[in-house]
């Protein structure tokens, strides 16, 4: 992993900077490469992207809040598996919301829902912020976290769904001369995709940063 | 790099300099291309030369912006290899495919095949396959539609115009026969007029320029000659058993891009081994890959396929082959 | 060590409990919407009539057989369940049949991870379409680059797709061959 995660309270910055690093910063999916399986596999669509990406999201915050409201009374040697059953617990009531609510949605996201339970992003938020800090700041790095990961997944799905299907959110963008490039919404395309992102991310963070050193 | 005034000079390998450069080599490949290019387009239209263009047009814009954009010089463009790289590209795409997806396929053949891993040297895979392997998985339908070439040389007949292995699975010469004699057919395959992708109907042509780089020794006959002898012998086998399921090893080698691919595309000395028992075990590989591919895949062509997944293993070739000088045994 | 295990026995009570809750109070909706896509495709296969109901009969080992009646009460005809080996992985084919069993009334797709834009096509309705009123005595078969001949059960196969539209004519077949006998059988 690229990044070293928070280790030490963070009290000192401000609520802002908290939420925002999940966004750019810190962004679980172009800097600390986190929930690839997620990202790679239903990000066939906008509508998809926005999904796993909420979902994601809810199971983040409740796992985090429960999590730092809980750590005192936790004793270390049990702490994996109670997290694990916390989270556990949240992927399945976001399963079976999914189910009785977004039939549709649940369909097409398939067996990738339950397998929120594990995506490193959660985990990784959980033991290195969760634990060490109050639930108020937990639940914005949560926030920020979840948010970091649904604009993530909203681009990647955006560029997928207009190049491989010619459509976005399920409208068509354009006319019968249009022959989709079928490539983007297979496997390879989520690829590609994830790869080109990454390297304009990289290309703009570093252009933000000094550069001490120029082959 | 070296200060001179020190006494010594350091300098990295490679020390020693054979006489022919990186530009003279890909030159040398670009001219001995020229009768592809002409008889491609006698046999399927000016349209071709404007396909030509597009492509050599997107390859070298795109290596000209990635460079740019590195901070790097464009004057790369001017070492041949991203021609090379354009006509090698253009040339095993089907003759009806539409300029704007050329286009496409050369920026991603340049862009994703050669320039992410650093350009000239650096690149794991054929960066022409790569393109048109893109192209086929965005692209499958436009990927697979085949025009017959035009009747260009009157002693070579027509016939009922059959598709090669490109375009059906099994039509083979068998087939074939009921139409026209067995030797007419092989006469047309060999000449290319028939249909398949721009480039690579015409072994006759292919086998000019290709004779012509191996006598240069840019081409090494070994790879050549495992790369053809594999499939021959694979196909035989199985011909010899089942005739009537299996096409006959001449078939195999003269259809498709077996040949092209033979001469030019294995040929690569970026993406294969620099060994002569490596480039050996590349043929021989990809033959196999190929036949593979051809008689129990999903695709009726499985030269491209093959071609990259031995580009795949070609660093552990390398390794598995490369004396280490200094090193004991 | 007393501690570990009253809080790792509490929190799997908690979540326990809160799953249960959660579970008791959408099973019914989760049901429901289950029920109702299953009927929207049954319906599908016989035209639409969004007012039939299904009951389902004992199949074979790998097809599920269902009984349709109109609203009116007069006999559908009967809707077979049955798996096709596609490129991607299974298929799920809904295959509609007379009440005589000799003729297919429609296909629906009701799941398949074909590749979009290739083997996907199998649930657009131009492919679909050329299965009604084929006979089901005769077995199926697929045809590329020419026209079909519906007179014997020819089908066109979809363009870069020959793989998944001979899954689906095999599928049918094969099905076929299982669902009728065991649906002729009960009838007597």
């Amino acid at each position: 992993m690229a990044v070293t995660m928070e280790a030490a309270p963070a009290k000192s910055r401000s609520i802002t900077a908290e939420f925002m690093k999940g966004l750019v910063r810190e962004n679980p999916v172009f800097v600390q490469v986190l929930g690839m399986c997620p990202t790679l596999a239903v990000t066939t669509s906008v509508a998809n992207g926005i999904g796993m990406g909420l979902a994601t999201t809810f199971v983040l915050v409740f796992s985090a809040l429960i999590a730092s409201v809980i750590k005192r009374i936790v004793p270390n040697e049990v702490r994996i598996p109670i997290y694990a059953v916390i989270i556990a617990t949240f992927v399945t009531i976001a399963d079976l919301v999914l189910k009785a609510y977004f039939p549709p949605l649940s369909a097409s996201l398939g067996p990738y829902v339950p397998l929120i339970v594990v995506n490193c992003i959660i985990m990784g938020r959980v033991e290195a912020f969760a634990t060490r800090n109050a639930p108020g700041i937990s639940v914005v790095d949560a926030l920020g976290m979840g948010a970091g990961f649904t604009v993530s997944l909203m681009v990647l799905g955006a560029v997928r769904e207009i190049l491989g299907n010619g459509s976005i959110l399920g409208f068509a963008l354009f006319g019968d001369g249009f022959t989709p490039m079928l490539v983007m919404i297979l496997p390879p395309g989520a690829f590609l995709t994830l790869g080109i992102l990454m390297a304009i991310f990289n290309a703009l963070k570093a252009n933000r940063e000094p550069v001490l050193i120029r082959t | 790099m070296s200060s001179a005034n020190e006494g010594f000079v350091l300098q990295t390998a490679p020390h020693a300099h054979g006489p022919m450069s990186v530009p003279r080599i890909m030159h040398a490949v670009n001219l001995s291309l020229i009768p592809v290019v002409v008889m491609s387009a006698l046999f399927f239209g000016a349209r071709v030369l404007m396909l030509y263009a597009v492509g050599i047009a997107a390859c070298l814009g795109t290596e000209v912006i990635i460079k740019s954009i590195r901070g790097q010089s464009w004057r790369s463009i001017l070492d041949g290899s991203a021609l090379v790289t354009a006509l090698l590209f253009v040339m095993v795409l089907p003759p009806s495919i539409s300029p704007l997806l050329v286009a496409i396929g050369g920026v991603v053949s340049i862009a994703i095949g050669k320039e992410v891993f650093g350009g000239i040297g650096q690149n794991v895979f054929n960066p022409a396959l790569v393109g048109r392997a893109f192209l086929s998985a965005a692209y499958p339908v436009a990927m697979t539609s085949w025009t017959p070439a035009r009747e260009v040389f009157s002693f070579v007949p027509t016939g009922r115009t059959l598709a090669t292995v490109d375009s059906v699975t099994g039509a083979t010469p068998l087939a074939a026969s009921r139409f026209e004699g067995i030797a007419e057919y092989y006469l047309r395959l060999f000449v290319g007029q028939t249909a398949g992708s721009i480039g690579s109907t015409s072994a006759l042509v292919i086998m000019i320029g290709g004779i012509a780089l191996i006598a240069m020794k840019i081409v090494r006959w070994q790879m050549v000659v495992s790369f053809l002898g594999t499939i021959a012998a694979l196909t035989g086998i199985f011909w010899l058993i089942d005739p009537t399921t299996y096409a006959d090893p001449l078939y195999h080698l003269l259809s498709g891009g077996v040949m092209f691919a033979a001469f030019y595309m294995i040929s690569d000395m970026v993406t294969t081994p620099f060994t002569t028992k490596g480039t050996v075990i590349f043929g021989v590989g990809a033959g196999l890959l190929t036949v593979i591919i051809r008689l129990f895949g999903g695709f009726p062509e499985g030269v491209m396929f093959a071609i990259l997944l031995m580009n795949a293993v070609t660093p552990i070739i390398n390794r598995m082959n490369n004396r280490v000088y200094g090193a004991s045994a | 060590m007393r501690k570990l295990l009253i809080t790792l026995t509490l929190v799997m009570i908690l979540s326990g409990l809160v799953l249960a809750a959660t579970f008791q109070g959408l099973t019914d909706r989760i049901e429901e919407n289950r029920v109702a896509a299953l009927n929207a495709s049954l319906a599908a296969v016989f035209g639409g009539d969004a007012d039939a109901t299904f009951a389902e009969l004992p199949g074979s080992d790998e097809t599920t057989i269902y009984e349709g009646t109109a609203a009116n009460g007069t006999a559908l005809g009967y809707a077979v369940r049955l798996p096709a080996q596609g490129y991607g992985g299974q298929i799920t084919l809904l295959v509609g049949l007379g009440p005589d069993l000799r003729s297919i009334r429609g296909i629906e797709v009701v799941e398949h991870i074909e590749t979009p834009g290739l083997g996907g096509r199998i649930t657009e309705t131009e492919f679909r379409e050329q299965f009604v009123g084929l006979d089901t005595q005769i077995d199926l078969s697929y045809v590329k680059n020419i026209e079909p001949n519906a007179d014997v059960n020819e089908v066109q196969a979809i363009s870069g797709a020959t793989i998944t539209s001979s899954a689906i004519v095999t599928g049918i077949n094969e099905g076929l061959a299982q669902a009728i006998p065991a649906i002729e059988g009960r009838a007597e």
